[in-house]
């Protein structure tokens, strides 16, 4: 990828014990995220997405593999550097009245970060929020109001305001478009892209809303059962997507037809998707995938690069 | 076609803590016999209430001050409670977004689908089983006699959606109501569950109604759509109409809210604004104060449904120029 990276994770694995059996939600995963850019991350729920997300906020510890942000590898960092290093890193989630403290006003969790880090007075970080506040479009009243009182769109603005007050680096958005009406959602990803535009923020924007993840992105990365099964520049990965998932996922996107006559098929993925406790062998999608051979059943797909920045796991990446 | 459903002038309030909320303010409109209605709009454009409140399905702090619904010819709003419980279930069927809420987590599947057919006295024991596997397989569930003696936490999200499908068809209802049906579903599961839906009906040449905020969704699937916001109808159209010459401007902002492939490197023209919270009835448009093209006549004065063709009408006082400047 072109540009100074930022957040570099290579072979990153993680799993989990459920019971007696462990479940796989992320395998041997690598990519590399340049400064001002954003990645966005697509696959179904449970595809890994979101536990990728915190391994790459260090909020999870990584079974193997490393993740190197702002020149500093993670894992080498005592918990005091690296508790200094969160200020660079942080994340939004999908359900803002769930992360927020609802017994404190908007004003209080806009701030408290500054306090954690102990940044500035009380007066200083009064404005600081103040401004913050205006920034992401709300007004100074809305510091004395509680997080209830607000629409789930001003709220997700309070989360935002929140995430950005330390300046971050990098924002990992794990769905946070979700909980909104259409109409918002549009305003809240237009207020993401001005706010990167200004601070050359570096997003890792995950949501099984591929439209959204289409507008935003420099760069996609499918993922399938904790694998990322296509990595490209966002326009090449659209323009032409080259592993069977992505273009099943991507065609299963419902658009506006031009017609009564043109509309969707509705031609379904048949099956579903395997469980992450008990993995198919070979390519974890040939359970699925139409073009599936033998090879396919028994062999795991290495990485292909069907161009000099678009990798493929398909043992038929560049020949279909 | 005839009407299968024809809902007039209805109003529906719920009473809250805080006052009143005004949530359907005079809404008429109707389902045809057979067809595919899409009802759409945001969270809290009454879009769901203007059909599930009149199964009284709502809430207890739910009020109908006016209106009328019939259904074959009766009023829904006139039936005691043990006459609306033969036509819920029976003549009604009903689809529910929440997966977790629509189903007894204790409860077998299988049992879950039979309970209707007991309920309504369609069928013994043993028929009800069987024709419980056979709405299984239909919902092309893998395995159905083992997912039968399933519990919902054992399937996957798109099954158990398959499932809630399985139960509101169970009775054969002549309308199926499918309220935001594949909204917390991923983009694969959602094709998938919306062609077993479609099939379904089309075997059984049920009316559906499916209540969708996704203009994808409702494009695709639906013949007619119903356009709702603030408690109010804003526009309808056949699907081709909808699709070509949309004339309200908050249904062509909903449109250019909708993200695409093809958006990417252009700026995004949201929706400015947040929609109002319905303490009262609204005295103009409820769109006025997003609206770019409201004028004070929007403020003031409701803007009633009108037709601009046989197939297409809208509430808005503007409407001509609209449609002018998007034909």
């Amino acid at each position: 990828m072109s540009g100074e990276p930022l957040l570099r994770v290579s072979g990153v694995s993680k799993s989990f014990r459920v019971g007696r059996q462990r479940l796989h939600a992320v395998r041997n995963v690598s990519f590399v995220l340049p400064a001002g850019q954003t990645l966005g991350l697509v696959g179904e729920s449970g595809s890994g997405k979101s536990t990728l997300g915190r391994l790459a906020l260090a909020l999870l510890k990584s079974d193997s593999g490393s993740v190197e942000f702002d020149g500093n590898q993670l894992s080498s960092l005592s918990d005091r550097q690296l508790r200094a290093k969160r200020k660079d890193m942080q994340l939004i989630f999908q359900n803002p009245l769930g992360a927020l403290n609802e017994r404190s006003t908007v004003g209080r969790n806009v701030m408290d970060p500054l306090t954690v880090h102990g940044m500035g007075d009380l007066e200083e970080k009064t404005k600081r929020v103040h401004r913050m506040l205006e920034r992401v479009g709300l007004q100074r009243t809305h510091a004395d109001a509680y997080p209830f009182e607000l629409s789930g769109g001003q709220q997700q603005r309070v989360m935002i305001a929140r995430a950005l007050i330390l300046e971050p680096k990098l924002v990992v958005c794990d769905e946070a478009l979700s909980a909104l009406d259409v109409s918002v959602q549009a305003q809240i990803l237009d207020l993401l892209l001005q706010l990167q535009r200004e601070r050359h923020l570096s997003y890792v924007f995950i949501a099984h809303n591929l439209t959204a993840v289409s507008y935003i992105s420099d760069w996609i990365g499918v993922m399938y059962l904790g694998e990322i099964v296509e990595l490209a520049p966002a326009d090449e990965l659209l323009e032409s997507p080259s592993h069977p998932y992505t273009k099943a996922l991507f065609d299963s996107v419902l658009d506006i037809p031009e017609s009564k006559e043109a509309r969707s098929e509705l031609e379904a993925l048949p099956g579903e998707i395997p469980s992450p406790i008990d993995l198919p062998s070979g390519c974890s999608f040939h359970t699925r995938c139409p073009l599936a051979v033998e090879k396919c059943r028994t062999l795991r797909p290495i990485d292909r690069m069907v161009s000099p920045s678009h990798r493929v796991a398909c043992h038929f990446a560049g020949e279909v | 076609m005839s009407a299968m459903l024809e809902i007039s002038d209805l109003y529906v309030r719920f009473r809250r803590p805080e006052g009143i909320i005004h949530a359907v303010n005079g809404v008429s409109f109707e389902v045809k016999e057979g067809e595919w209605l899409g009802l759409l709009g945001e969270s809290g454009s009454g879009k769901s209430v203007s059909l599930l409140s009149l199964l009284k399905l709502v809430g207890d702090n739910a009020t109908i001050p006016r209106g009328t619904a019939l259904f074959n010819g009766q009023d829904l709003l006139q039936m005691k409670e043990r006459q609306l419980r033969t036509v819920r279930g029976r003549d009604v069927g009903v689809v529910f977004q929440n997966l977790s809420a629509g189903l007894d987590p204790y409860m077998r599947v299988g049992r879950q689908i039979m309970e209707p057919m007991l309920e309504h006295g369609i069928c013994g024991k043993t028929e009800a089983q069987r024709r419980a596997t056979e709405l299984l397989e239909e919902m092309g569930l893998p395995d159905p006699k083992k997912q039968f003696n399933s519990y919902p936490f054992e399937l996957s999200g798109g099954m158990r959606q398959r499932v809630m499908l399985a139960v509101a068809m169970a009775c054969n209802p002549k309308l199926l109501i499918a309220d935001e049906p594949t909204t917390a579903l991923d983009a694969t599961v959602q094709t998938q569950v919306l062609s077993v839906l479609r099939e379904a009906c089309e075997r059984r040449k049920m009316t559906t109604v499916m209540i969708t905020h996704d203009l994808g969704v409702a494009t695709n699937v639906c013949d007619r759509i119903v356009v709702m916001y603030g408690g109010r109808v804003m526009e309808v159209a056949d699907v081709d109409e909808f699709i070509a010459k949309t004339a309200h401007p908050y249904t062509l902002g909903l449109k250019s809210s909708l993200l695409t492939k093809r958006h990417r490197g252009q700026p995004l023209r949201p929706i400015p604004g947040n929609a109002i919270t319905l303490w009262q009835s609204p005295k103009g448009c409820p769109f006025a104060n997003r609206c770019p093209l409201a004028v004070d006549r929007c403020v003031h004065e409701l803007p009633e449904l009108r037709p601009l063709s046989a197939t297409h009408e809208v509430a808005c006082h503007r409407a001509e120029e609209v449609s002018a400047s998007v034909g």
